[in-house]
């Protein structure tokens, strides 16, 4: 069974990783744009962060037989300085013609700030403009309730949003119906301590069903791993689940969202009325 | 399922309840084991009664009583517990 990893940012991995990923039957991986565990002196560290993702990893990737797409944006971290954050945005545009940038993403909020709140909603602006996927950072534990509700009621308040163009990451069980309800794509991440387990992953898709729901490992340089989402796969195979569902919630379903921009290329085994019909 | 408080999950588990009991005990066992030996760990170190007044302690033990209520949403409670209040 192939599978995509929807969210990793390998800027933070060794190559070593690429080859683990490889051997997991790992064929493409998507890295949004991140905090890099430092706020960034310039807007010009972004243009070099945002052509290292969009032109270096590529290659690296391929050495492995993994494509390796991306998403740009100002991240929500760094997000409340204003002016730094619209120094950034105005050359995001350049960046989006590139053929393995998939839309805006990690936009979204980290402390619920107002600043943050203006920068989301001037990068959910860009991507209409552009006709762009968005990929949502949802925040950290105790901000991510609230959080999840501000961006929700944006978007649903918006009226020219698209949710099915829209996925919010690092959903978890208080936040997941809420996104889900409003008809947007829903992931969530496994990943050690302040995110999901395999376990509750594939809880979740028990409860809820296969169709808008990924599953990622967002491994970054923090103590996380790519391996978490191939755990997960593991323990829908401990439970007994199908192979055809595993094979829709770690492969099928990415293609179904990310197909939607053009540039993707790894395309789905089944169409995904058939995917998501349970039996 | 024969709970008639639990909502009906779609894609639902394709091993019953005793299997499932059998898979995951050592693991629930060993979480709790783990929360209550820091509990102790804090509590031996120098101010550790003081400590464990701490707001966050005292969520967790909220939390405890949670995984006693019998609904059948513990984790999506025990979140919205840990959470900033939706209206500050």
């Amino acid at each position: 069974m192939k599978v995509i990893e929807p969210h990793i940012h390998m800027i933070a991995r060794t190559t070593q990783d690429y080859e683990r990923m490889a051997r997991m039957h790992t064929v493409a991986c998507c890295e949004p744009a991140f905090w890099a565990g430092y706020d960034r002196t310039s807007s010009q560290a972004f243009f070099d962060y945002f052509t290292h993702i969009s032109e270096f990893e590529p290659t690296r990737a391929a050495e492995y037989i993994i494509q390796h797409y991306c998403w740009i944006c100002i991240n929500p971290k760094e997000a409340d300085d204003l002016v730094l954050s619209r120094e950034v945005i105005s050359f995001i545009p350049e960046f989006l013609d590139k053929p393995t940038v998939l839309g805006i993403g990690e936009i979204g909020l980290n402390l619920n700030t107002k600043n943050e709140m203006t920068i989301f909603e001037e990068q959910v602006e860009l991507a209409l403009k552009y006709d762009q996927l968005i990929w949502i950072h949802t925040p950290h534990l105790k901000d991510k309730l609230k959080g999840t509700r501000m961006m929700l009621d944006y978007l649903k308040g918006h009226g020219a949003v698209n949710p099915e163009i829209v996925c919010f990451d690092h959903s978890e069980e208080h936040t997941l119906k809420m996104i889900r309800d409003a008809g947007f794509w829903a992931a969530m991440t496994i990943y050690p301590v302040t995110k999901n387990s395999p376990a509750r992953v594939v809880d979740a898709l028990e409860i809820y069903g296969l169709d808008h729901m990924l599953v990622d490992a967002s491994g970054d340089w923090g103590p996380s791993d790519p391996g978490t989402l191939h755990d997960a796969i593991f323990e829908m195979k401990k439970r007994g689940h199908k192979e055809e569902h595993m094979e829709t919630v770690f492969y099928n379903n990415p293609c179904y969202f990310l197909g939607q921009c053009k540039k993707f290329k790894p395309l789905p085994t089944l169409p995904k009325e058939s995917a998501w019909a349970i039996s | 399922m024969n709970n008639e408080n639990v909502a009906e999950p779609i894609l639902g588990s394709p091993k019953t309840a005793e299997e499932l009991l059998e898979i995951y005990f050592l693991v629930m066992r060993s979480a709790l084991l783990e929360t209550a030996a820091a509990m102790d760990r804090i509590q031996r170190a120098e101010n550790g009664n003081y400590i464990l007044k701490d707001p966050r302690v005292q969520k967790l033990q909220e939390g405890c009583e949670i995984l006693k209520n019998g609904k059948p949403d513990r984790v999506e409670q025990l979140l919205c517990l840990l959470s900033d209040p939706l209206e500050q």
